[in-house]
């Protein structure tokens, strides 16, 4: 035996014998999969990009992160995509923003924390006194830690007492959102990433899941490998890498899958494929805003929409859509739709998402394994932190209103605030926001963890408003410059995932507890801190008076408890032992649960409820299926502006890049946003791939190289939205859903020039 | 040359700090841990009385850490 | 974009030194004006599209070795290139050393330190880019994924 294998044997023995020591509840297995030999350890944690959440450890040596792997034990069975793999690098970015910078003389230069946060209260204070509470504004994310946007959420609203309170989930979440109010009574999916596992029919709608959200693509991939008979509808104008394992892909013009939605139903209803016990016990009609129809209106409804007509409307073969709906209806199959961007971003967002629920509601096909409807979100907090805390400008914590006399009583009180403090009327919304800083209104804006400055529809109009002398604007950030700080008055460096803990809560209500690995960068603080001492500065020194995140967490137990999101049994200790747990969860020795509204799962569904489901979000205990016409987008091509022009996602980039352009592999991969034509209307236009053109809608104009694809759709061009030096959004329009308040930026109407 | 498995017992909540703070030492190889109290060690000393000396120390000098125990000491006698 | 076989192959043979030339500047940011500093050697691989993911080129210029990947898990799930043989430039490998792997395959790295193990890795007995199980490993670990 050589000196080194002796020693390596002797280490080993070693090893092995002090953790079987350590035995107990936390076990040798964990303690092996949390750490591995070399003095690396390994923290667990969760994936800074999409709202998939998925969970993972981070590999730390010599107090840098080196290596993430995916966490086996959590939803995504130990695989992450190539964006999270790459994690590490975003850390130690060279545009890592390292201390605080303050605007003198139109210049961005270094300055104490002392001077940035002095002159941060000084300029907020001077604003709320002079033109009171609504002249200051919040801007948050759907990427800041649940603990963050919950401190954020209490200081404006309750301290500051404005409820201009908004965050980027309204440009991504806000009609899912109110597609499921309005359905069910409350937000959030009743599902499960493991309903995919059982599903026999996956209809992906809106949604280049493959691209987006990869490893739920994945999931997907693998139960139609092993699942028997499983088909994939797909619809999206685009044939996009999630059409490859389509069965069935429909492509449509864009705007026009109300139609071919209510076409499904349409067949699923003329062909008796629909659930009457069902229907009688758990379903109501409405239009508009009334619960007030009929399922005989409905049908009366839906008998213009035959498959023929949507065909027409859509661009679509009539075929297609019966045959959708078939697969979709046929008895015993379970039924799970997921969808995304393509439904929410839209004019007619809320509406898209009610047709989606209706196919389910119609077929009974919801709240047991493989069936349901099932919302994926773009960010990994949303859910958690800013649609369940509650951090948009018409809500407060946990399912509560602004607008109600009872939940603004009910916070108050939690909050120990005076009766009164909390104001009745709802803040501005996200784009409104942005206008009334254009108009002169919001005097001061904090902007935490996003990049509205490349992430607004029509977003010129909005960097102009930014811009405004007399508009102070700060930016709590990672990095620096991006195409917002570059736009501030103050930028506050902010601690970076790893560097520091917090809760995250994905798509399918699981919450999860992201632990510091490594000491912030540079004299970068986390936003929680910085927060808190904005908050002592502001005088509110008392709302805040957290000394950790877990301090923050034991707080929002407390505002949970006895809500439909209940998790008040989701103690951090739960959370440090767990890989993620799904609410609602409302003592410490609750499992969590799988299907929400489900009798024997749903601890709110009372054990001897005699069916199996019980909508308790409203009043009456029912769904909603709602009878919402096709109505086009707001924007369609005319002779003027003869394209369309849809916005997404690349599989390497997210969001607006500022992490994933700082991934050596990535900035040189797809970085650059192209305009995507399809070969004929290249031809027609007498362009070739790589030439520039120069693409303008009413709002704006950007030049752009080509890319001649087979897989665009004839008058649609596609063009990504991660490139901060060619945005996208300089073209897309500013419109909104009237009700979830959400811009179109799925859909405008654009003219091409050669460059 | 003595190879010895420890168990580190820190404050609740403490043990990946001090894994971190370990990490950065020489001679310290961190195998483990509960992600909460307790770690398990793979220390390398010259002697006994280092191995005692630096269980000592770090008991003495890092807060979180409230004992340290020997669960296995082998000696590698041609190092 | 140039198409050229002869130079693929190049650079296959020339390995990290070929597309360590080919490193492009580094599209920065607005008002950023930073830039990459190539590494300086031999110019094989032509000059990297950075509006383009690899797979778009290796379709026509390598079309078996894309066909395999394609076709395998990886392309399945766009698991792309860059992931195992890392970026242009200095950090391109030709053979992905096991520590690439780790983070969707954290149990399996750990198993290659195994002494039976010693002197291989994954791709000892996973087919690079097809990267089919290995009939040996399938019933103990549900097949390699």
């Amino acid at each position: 035996m050589t000196t080194l294998s002796r020693r390596s044997f002797l280490e080993a023995s070693a090893a092995a014998s002090a953790l079987a020591a350590l035995g107990g509840v936390h076990g040798v297995k964990q303690a092996m999969a949390a750490t591995a030999a070399g003095g690396e350890s390994w923290v667990k944690s969760v994936c800074r990009y999409c709202g998939t959440g998925c969970g993972l450890f981070i590999g730390v040596k010599d107090g840098k992160v080196f290596a993430v792997k995916g966490d086996k034990d959590n939803h995504n069975a130990g695989f992450l995509c190539l964006k999270g793999f790459l994690l590490p690098q975003i850390l130690t970015a060279p545009d890592r923003c390292l201390h605080p910078l303050v605007r003198k003389e139109g210049k961005l230069v270094r300055a104490s924390w002392e001077e940035a946060m002095s002159l941060v209260a000084s300029k907020f204070k001077e604003s709320i006194e002079k033109y009171g509470p609504d002249s200051v504004a919040f801007y948050g994310s759907g990427q800041g830690l649940t603990e963050e946007t919950y401190c954020a959420n209490k200081l404006f609203k309750a301290g500051i007492r404005t409820n201009n309170v908004e965050g980027n989930p309204r440009l991504c979440m806000a009609s899912a959102v109110a597609g499921y109010v309005t359905t069910y009574g409350k937000d959030e999916p009743m599902g499960l990433y493991e309903d995919i596992d059982h599903a026999d029919v996956i209809l992906l709608v809106g949604s280049n899941t493959a691209e987006a959200h990869p490893i739920i693509f994945q999931r997907v991939v693998r139960r139609k490998e092993t699942g028997r008979g499983v088909k994939v509808i797909v619809m999206d104008p685009r044939f996009t890498p999630t059409s490859r394992i389509a069965d069935l892909h429909i492509s449509f013009t864009p705007g026009n899958d109300l139609a071919i939605l209510n076409a499904m139903a349409h067949v699923l209803v003329k062909e008796g494929m629909v659930d009457e016990g069902f229907i009688a016990k758990h379903v109501a009609f409405g239009e508009g805003t009334e619960v007030n129809k009929s399922f005989d209106d409905y049908k009366a409804f839906l008998a213009e929409y035959t498959p023929e007509k949507a065909a027409a409307i859509a661009g679509c073969r009539p075929e297609d859509i019966v045959t959708a709906a078939r697969w979709f209806g046929e008895r015993g199959k379970a039924a799970t739709s997921m969808w995304t961007m393509g439904l929410n971003q839209r004019t007619k967002g809320v509406w898209a998402n009610n047709l989606v629920h209706n196919l389910h509601l119609l077929t009974g096909k919801i709240g047991t394994p493989g069936n349901t409807p099932f919302s994926l979100t773009g960010q990994p907090n949303a859910c958690g932190g800013v649609r369940d805390g509650g951090a948009l400008s018409h809500l407060l914590p946990y399912g509560r209103l602004v607008a109600n006399d009872a939940h603004r009583a009910e916070m108050e009180k939690l909050w120990g605030v005076p009766e009164g403090t909390l104001k009745p009327k709802p803040g501005l919304s996200t784009v409104d926001m942005f206008r009334a800083l254009e108009a002169g209104e919001i005097k001061c804006l904090y902007i935490m963890c996003t990049n509205p400055g490349q992430s607004l529809p029509n977003v010129n109009r909005y960097r102009k408003a930014m811009e405004r002398a007399d508009a102070f604007v700060v930016v709590a950030e990672a990095f620096h410059p991006t195409r917002t700080s570059e736009l501030a008055d103050v930028v506050l460096p902010a601690a970076l995932w790893a560097e520091k803990e917090g809760v995250y809560g994905c798509a399918e209500r699981r919450y999860q507890l992201l632990e510091q690995a490594i000491p912030p960068a540079g004299e970068a603080r986390p936003d929680f801190a910085i927060l808190c001492d904005l908050a002592a500065r502001l005088g509110h020194g008392k709302l805040l008076p957290f000394k950790t995140p877990a301090d923050v967490w034991a707080e929002i137990l407390t505002i949970c408890k006895g809500t439909v999101y209940d998790f008040s049994g989701m103690t951090r200790e739960r959370l440090k032992q767990a890989h993620g747990l799904l609410w609602p969860l409302p003592t410490p020795g609750h499992p969590g649960t799988k299907r929400r509204y489900v009798k024997g799962d749903d601890p709110l569904v009372p054990a001897d409820h005699p069916e199996r489901i019980l909508f308790y979000g409203r009043p009456d205990k029912k769904a909603v299926v709602w009878l919402r016409p096709q109505r086009p987008p707001e924007e369609v091509p005319d002779a003027e502006f003869p394209f369309f022009l849809t916005t997404g996602r690349e599989i390497e980039h997210w969001h607006t890049a500022t992490m994933t352009r700082n991934c050596k592999e990535l900035a040189n991969t797809n970085l650059e946003s192209m305009a995507q034509l399809h070969p004929n209307d290249a031809r027609k236009l007498g362009v070739r791939a790589g030439q520039s053109v120069r693409l303008t809608s009413r709002r704006g104009s950007q030049v752009f190289r080509v890319k001649v694809t087979d897989n665009a759709k004839e008058g649609v061009i596609f063009i990504h939205m991660h490139d901060p030096d060619r945005m996208c959004n300089v073209l897309t329009i500013d419109a909104v859903d009237p009700v979830s308040r959400q811009p179109e930026f799925k859909v405008c109407g654009v003219r091409v020039e050669k460059a | 040359m003595l190879i010895a498995g420890v168990v580190i017992e820190t404050l609740p909540g403490r043990a990946p700090e001090v894994a971190l703070r370990l990490a950065s030492r020489g001679g310290v190889q961190v195998k483990g841990g509960d992600g909460d109290r307790r770690l398990a060690v793979v220390v390398s000393a010259a002697s006994g009385a280092e191995l005692e000396r630096w269980a000592e120390e770090l008991v003495r000098d890092d807060e979180a850490v409230l004992g340290v125990f020997p669960t296995y000491v082998g000696e590698d006698e041609r190092a | 974009m140039t198409r050229n076989f002869f130079i693929a192959s190049l650079t296959v043979v020339l390995g990290m030194a070929a597309l360590a030339a080919a490193a492009p500047q580094r599209p920065a940011a607005k008002g950023r004006g930073k830039t990459a500093a190539p590494a300086v050697v031999k110019p094989a691989h032509p000059e990297v599209d950075p509006a383009e993911a690899c797979d778009a080129c290796h379709a026509e210029v390598t079309p078996q070795v894309h066909q395999e990947w394609f076709a395998g898990r990886h392309g399945m799930n766009n698991v792309k290139c860059f992931v195992c043989h890392g970026s242009v430039g200095a950090d391109f490998v030709r053979r992905a050393p096991v520590e690439r792997c780790i983070g969707c395959h954290g149990e399996q790295v750990a198993s290659m330190a195994h002494p039976v193990m010693a002197g291989k890795d994954c791709f000892s007995c996973h087919p690079p880019h097809l990267l089919s199980p290995h009939r040996l490993a399938r019933g103990v670990t549900g097949g390699a994924q």
